[in-house]
């Protein structure tokens, strides 16, 4: 992938495989919002995309958007090979507005550049991470 | 789980190995000829004719196929080979599973679990599992490999920070466990890594995925293990006292196929083994405080401290002190690895962990611990199931 300008993300990197169980997300990605998987029987929401619901067990799913916003659970800083070792980062972020079991998408927290600059807990709302024509990967920014 | 397990109903009678090498350095002999040393080794060690193996269990995906092995040790019955999918060392416990069952349940006799390695992949570089730069990428894979989340490591990483945001775990925590391994490997004369290391040396080494350091990392090897099982009845026949498999468990880790981020709370900052260890604990009729020796797995440090956690061995969160005040030292409450683990021996996905239970119980070991009676073998993160087993001497 190449990395959009400004943002804290590792060199070369692949892109996804776009596949219809997870399109419609990237899609959203791209307009800004966090759209993750709801089964339509329970009302759980999961992530990654899944064939079927771990609550109940039910086949039928819907996209359900949610705020955005979340807290940090867990991160790590890589040396990139790709950008002379420059540190990237990979958080593990709980998304508010779930139903279920917590929801955590792993993203990066694109406008953290150091060690100190997350910590667990920390506040971040998703923006995009442009790809391929109108897809987005979520990346998240920190929140005050 | 409350249904009855028919406990000590197979048997080690035999390990071996090939010669173990750094990364790639073995690769001209290849995996198939390093099997067959390992497989001819442990016959060796049983007083076995290798032409008598009638069964094969792997584990890791492994890619040494038993019909080949099966031409080149002459065996005139193949009545068994089995593979568990995925993970490192956490598919050893289903190995050694397969081997139980196809054992005490007449399918085979003298089964073979082995594991053959020749690292021309470089884990270190993968996209994910078995994955290399190049390869096209799973659909799995489409929510880790495009944030850069591909190093083995970072998954341990994610889950150590964790653990010291929970705890209060520490970096020095971690340093304990490498040089805890170092000293161990210090008088093995198969180790790779023999020199100790210190605190200063540990914080130092680059930083391969924080809070893990390279000296938090086991180093890529080349080489084969191999252990011969076999039903208690047919083991009299046979050189070597046998160590019993007392019992073993695979249960895997709940939502860990929806990856490692998205399991539930309370198995997070763990390595995802205490459903295992809890059927493990249950099955063999006994729990952590009637082990002698623990073969954790250790790829990575973090690895030994949720270990003593998950199994019992300590309350959790406190894997951290514990380590740091020598409790798992050859002397301590519960010795770890006393062969030096895949931190300091080598790095072979698990088997050498099963090599050292029974050369422990056999009373053979290079670092023997005195009177050593039961071995348990814990899996580390990954591959659900994992899981782990206790041997026993008999």
């Amino acid at each position: 992938m190449n990395n959009p300008e400004g943002l804290n993300r590792p060199e070369a990197m692949p892109a996804p495989v776009v596949a219809p169980i997870n399109e419609v997300m990237f899609a959203a990605a791209a307009e800004g919002r966090l759209s993750v998987q709801r089964c339509v029987r329970c009302g759980a929401h999961r992530y990654p995309p899944a064939e079927g619901c771990y609550r109940c067990g039910g086949l039928d799913w819907a996209w359900s958007d949610l705020p955005g916003t979340g807290t940090v659970y867990s991160y790590t800083w890589i040396p990139d090979r790709g950008r002379d070792g420059r540190l990237y980062n990979v958080a593990v972020v709980d998304v508010d507005g779930t139903e279920g079991d917590p929801v955590r998408v792993l993203a990066n927290v694109v406008d953290a550049w150091c060690q100190g600059e997350i910590v667990v807990g920390q506040r971040v709302e998703m923006i995009p991470v442009p790809f391929g024509d109108r897809l987005a990967l979520p990346g998240f920014r920190r929140l005050q | 789980m409350t249904e009855r397990f028919g406990a000590d109903a197979a048997c080690v009678v035999g390990i071996g190995h090939s010669e173990y090498g750094g990364r790639g350095t073995l690769a001209a002999k290849g995996l198939s000829r390093l099997a067959v040393d390992a497989v001819r080794d442990a016959c060796d060690d049983a007083g076995l004719d290798p032409a008598d193996v009638d069964g094969f269990s792997g584990y890791c995906d492994d890619p040494t196929v038993p019909a080949d092995l099966a031409v080149s040790l002459g065996t005139r019955e193949l009545r068994y080979s089995g593979l568990v999918w995925g993970g490192r060392g956490s598919g050893l416990p289903g190995a050694m599973a397969n081997a139980y069952m196809a054992v005490s349940s007449g399918m085979a006799r003298y089964v073979v679990v082995v594991r053959s390695l020749v690292q021309q992949a470089r884990l270190g570089q993968s996209l994910a599992a078995g994955v290399q730069p190049g390869d096209p990428l799973p659909l799995a894979a489409s929510y880790t490999a495009p944030f850069g989340m591909v190093l083995p490591a970072a998954i341990y990483a994610l889950k150590a920070r964790r653990h010291m945001a929970l705890y209060g775990t520490s970096t020095d925590h971690f340093a304990a466990v490498s040089i805890h391994a170092r000293r161990n490997a210090a008088t093995n004369p198969d180790a790779r890594f023999r020199s100790e290391i210190t605190l200063e040396e540990h914080h130092a080494s680059r930083l391969i995925a924080d809070p893990l350091r390279l000296l938090d990392c086991c180093m890529e090897s080349d080489g084969a293990a191999a252990a011969v099982i076999t039903t208690p009845e047919r083991a009299r026949d046979l050189r070597r006292p046998a160590v019993s498999i007392r019992a073993v468990s695979m249960t895997g880790e709940y939502k860990w196929a929806t990856a490692s981020f998205n399991t539930i709370d309370e198995d997070y900052a763990s390595t995802g083994q205490r459903r295992a260890a809890r059927d493990l604990w249950v099955r063999a009729a006994m729990g952590p405080d009637d082990v002698d020796v623990a073969l954790i797995y250790d790829a990575f440090t973090p690895s030994v401290i949720m270990s003593l956690e998950d199994w019992g061995f300590c309350p959790i969160g406190e894997g951290g002190p514990f380590v740091a005040e020598g409790r798992i030292d050859r002397d301590g409450t519960i010795p770890v690895n006393p062969h030096g683990g895949h931190l300091a021996e080598v790095y072979l996905q698990g088997i050498t962990h099963l090599l050292e239970g029974v050369r422990q119980l056999r009373g053979t070991a290079c670092n023997q611990i005195a009177g050593a009676e039961t071995a348990l073998y814990a899996s580390g993160v990954g591959a659900s199931p994992g899981g782990g087993f206790v041997l026993t001497r008999m």
